[in-house]
């Protein structure tokens, strides 16, 4: 049964819940992060993600939460603490250790983040270039695969425009596609569904669920969107945002879907309940003046 | 270069001479990158180079003649035009131009592509982004330059002996025969010498400002202005040092 304050649910295939007994693919330890102006984004932030998951990061703007994938993966270097992604320590590696691991983890970026001067079939074909050079050189070959990439995200018939040409909603898409072009074994999306409208929303929530399933990759998802949360989150943490004081950038609450509806936390409940206990008053006196 | 660090000059240098040594055989994709690159950096510029170029040995061949006449010592003009278009003002010529025209566009582009995470992409797919961007575009300027002023001194010579012969009425023939007669292959390699080494500076530039790009779509316009101040500081500065080595 649902508890207290959730929506019902869509009819979806979620992810058979993770077994906590396996081996994490993401370790995260005491993580800090202080910007050069002294300012504290993460605060002692540690987490387990596990095989299976659909692992939700939430929290109010400015908690800290892009920076946290940034370092999740591996393109900003923490203050303190380890980030152990599928077993490696991904700031202790190599450049080519990272190329390595990186074939094996999907990002999908807020923006999308396709590259402009590419098509979108080039945009997806990029990781297979990359990475698998010879046996990509079969030009019909790549064109399949990619053509089925596409089609899994129902983005075949746009493979030949350019980012520009494309819509919100089809932008993610296609940066979808190309995040699970190599068949990760974890998928990290950075608000996938920010800027979009409910109907998107809904297809991009879908579509990670179910292709990140397929695939058999763990998904990581970054959000402040609540819907999306309850839609797809077996687990997950909440940050602290900026407006919380000084529990900024820490992890407020850690746990199923189930556990985040039941906590007592005041910020957990304010943001979850949407209760607008703290700057209703003062609106308030606002429209009387 | 390490994902997430910033882009030094030694990083840069280090990584792009890694990426072309590690595997020096380069894929199809990477040709084709180099080829259009080619063609906006350089081939693009060819009106404006040209122009340039043709106006300069025009007014060239008018002050010194006019001036060395004085001196009844006109038939140095064709020697003199054939010196400083080789080792002077073709190889300068050509940087300005490439700096007004590609070195702008090149960090503007990079800076595009990293305020729109464009490059955060690219490092997290695992693409060696110096050997996938900058490469092809290093090669480019590598290329494109040296060529462009190779025909800047040609086209140079070309507006001189226009002036020469048509304005001046001497024998357009004696204007390219004292050329041929003095002409040493030293001053061509100067020239094409200093533009290998303006086009590796410039680059450079390109790439350093762009890639350290910070802030929303005005970090655009502000990397693209400051990328070339930079390139025509280094550029004038290198050129005077030179001067004074190949003296």
């Amino acid at each position: 049964m649902n508890a207290p304050g959730i929506y019902p649910l869509p009819e979806m295939n979620l992810p058979t819940p993770s077994l906590k007994l396996s081996q994490p693919v993401l370790v995260v330890r005491d993580l800090v992060k202080i910007l050069p102006n002294g300012s504290t984004v993460l605060n002692g932030v540690s987490l387990d993600v596990f095989p299976g998951d659909v692992f939700t990061i939430i929290g109010g703007s400015g908690c800290g939460k892009t920076t946290l994938l940034n370092i999740l993966i591996g393109v900003e270097q923490p203050t303190a603490g380890t980030v152990y992604v599928l077993g490696e320590n991904i700031h202790r590696l190599s450049r080519r250790q990272h190329k390595c691991l990186m074939q094996e983890v999907g990002v999908l970026f807020q923006s999308g983040a396709l590259l402009q001067s590419l098509t979108v079939a080039e945009n997806v074909a990029l990781p297979f270039q990359q990475h698998h050079p010879q046996i990509f050189r079969d030009r019909e070959l790549l064109e399949e695969t990619v053509l089925m990439k596409l089609h899994a995200v129902r983005m075949a018939a746009h493979a030949g425009k350019y980012p520009r040409e494309l819509s919100g909603g089809m932008k993610k898409r296609a940066a979808l596609a190309r995040a699970l072009a190599l068949d990760p074994k974890l998928l990290i999306s950075d608000e996938p569904t920010s800027g979009l409208d409910p109907v998107s929303t809904k297809e991009i929530d879908n579509l990670t669920v179910t292709l990140s399933r397929k695939s058999g990759a763990t998904a990581i998802v970054v959000t402040h969107d609540l819907l999306s949360f309850q839609r797809i989150a077996t687990r997950g943490i909440m940050l602290g945002a900026e407006r919380d004081g000084k529990v900024r950038g820490t992890v407020l609450i850690s746990g199923s879907r189930e556990e985040f509806f039941a906590s007592r936390h005041p910020l957990v409940r304010s943001f979850l309940h949407r209760e607008d206990d703290g700057d209703l008053p003062y609106w308030k006196n606002r429209i009387r003046l | 270069m390490k994902p997430g660090r910033e882009y030094s000059y030694t990083s840069l240098c280090t990584s792009l001479c890694r990426g072309a040594l590690e595997r020096p055989w380069l894929p199809l994709s990477l040709w084709k990158a180099f080829f259009n690159r080619s063609l906006s950096i350089g081939v693009r510029a060819t009106p404006t180079v040209f122009l340039t170029a043709f106006c300069v040995g025009c007014v060239l061949a008018l002050v010194l003649e006019t001036e060395l006449a004085n001196l009844s010592m006109e038939e140095r003009v064709p020697r003199l035009i054939w010196i400083i278009l080789n080792q002077q003002l073709a190889p300068i010529l050509t940087a300005v131009v490439f700096i007004g025209r590609s070195v702008s566009g090149s960090a503007a582009e990079l800076a595009n592509m990293k305020v729109s995470e464009e490059i955060k992409a690219l490092d997290a797919m695992g693409v060696d982004v110096s050997r996938y961007l900058l490469l092809p575009m290093l090669g480019a300027f590598l290329v494109m330059l040296p060529a462009m002023q190779i025909y800047t001194v040609g086209f140079g010579l070309l507006g001189a002996n226009g002036v020469w012969s048509l304005i001046m009425g001497m024998d357009a023939d004696q204007f390219v025969l004292r050329i041929l007669d003095e002409a040493e292959l030293r001053d061509v390699l100067i020239g094409v010498g200093k533009s290998a080494l303006f086009a590796v500076v410039i680059a450079m530039i390109a790439f350093h400002k762009g890639l350290n790009a910070t802030g929303g779509s005005d970090a655009v316009g502000r990397v693209a202005t400051a990328a070339v101040v930079s390139a025509l500081a280094a550029v004038t500065l290198l050129n005077a040092i030179l001067t004074g080595l190949c003296l």
